[in-house]
């Protein structure tokens, strides 16, 4: 992999340029480490990368074993696994709410307990995500109930 | 912990059950001779519970929170639908409750006035706990609510002040 880098004391706001054949695992984990200094993610839509911000995000879910990320107008996909985004999000902004998603918090809209012990979220697209018993546990403590 | 919440809900539905058999006794003290033959349950009508009786619905409080262990339970049945899950909880009542009259002479079985006053029993437990399971979930709801606002007001304050630090 050749790198180029150049340094100009005019740019305000370093830029990271990819030029590729395919994204490969080698560039996936390099454009990962790079989102994560700055509280963006990556998505891809419609064969083009688009730059996530954290707070952009309203939840992550899995469909097919691909994972797709949410916001308020969009669907993007990630090629990073459920467990590398948990480990990379924030854990006061989000929370893992059952085995195939993840939910930003300060999008919940309203939270419904169920008698058999899970939570209905509603988020503000007006999506309606299952919290199961399992996560609410430690949901519970994290909004300190 | 799983032995706890069976002590517990034992505790709560023998309650219940007290409340509801202190409710006939009293409604029935006027007939208090004659409930005294056809009932084990009303043994001391009008004057209280017998121990016996109190033993056997301590017995019958235990059954339904095994059973309600069981059939809630998201180890033993991991994929159950929840109207399945209340369905066998609801028969498996009605079975106990019914073995447990027969067994403990709670009434008569060859009354079909007995049969309909225990149906009517059940199902106005039924309709009981439901009510207060619904009351329940609404007032946690509303608690998860305001402890989910309290927690985003608290998290968009963190955020703007560390927004505020970075432009400094």
């Amino acid at each position: 992999m050749k790198i180029h880098i150049i340094q100009d004391e005019h740019i305000t706001e370093p830029e990271i340029t990819i030029v590729c054949r395919e994204i490969s695992e080698e560039i996936r984990s390099i454009l990962a480490t790079a989102q994560c200094k700055d509280n963006k993610l990556t998505g891809i839509k419609d064969g083009q990368i688009f730059i996530l911000h954290y707070d952009d995000i309203i939840y992550i879910d899995t469909a097919d074993k691909r994972i797709f990320i949410y916001t308020h107008d969009e669907v993007y996909e990630t090629q990073l696994r459920l467990y590398e985004l948990e480990a990379q999000l924030p854990i006061t902004d989000f929370f893992r709410a059952n085995k195939s998603c993840i939910v930003g918090i300060q999008h919940i809209r309203a939270i419904k307990a169920d008698i058999d012990g899970r939570l209905l979220l509603t988020m503000d697209t007006g999506d309606k995500l299952w919290v199961s018993r399992q996560y609410a546990v430690a949901f519970r403590k994290k909004i300190g109930m | 912990m799983q032995h706890h919440r069976i002590l517990s809900f034992t505790a709560q539905t023998f309650t219940l059950s007290l409340f509801f058999v202190s409710v006939f006794n009293l409604a029935l003290s006027g007939q208090a001779q004659e409930m005294r033959q056809l009932s084990e349950l009303f043994a001391l009508c009008g004057r209280g519970i017998s121990f016996t009786a109190l033993g056997e619905l301590l017995v019958l409080s235990f059954l339904i929170s095994i059973a309600r262990a069981i059939w809630f339970s998201q180890t033993i049945l991991k994929n159950m639908l929840m109207r399945n899950r209340i369905t066998l909880m609801l028969i498996s009542v009605f079975v106990m409750a019914g073995t447990c009259s027969a067994l403990f002479g709670w009434f008569p079985l060859h009354l079909w006035q007995a049969w309909l006053g225990f149906m009517f029993s059940f199902a106005t437990a039924t309709a009981v706990s439901f009510t207060a399971m619904l009351c329940r979930t609404q007032i946690e709801s509303r608690k998860y609510q305001r402890k989910l606002h309290l927690f985003q007001k608290s998290s968009e304050r963190k955020g703007d002040d560390i927004d505020g630090q970075q432009d400094d």
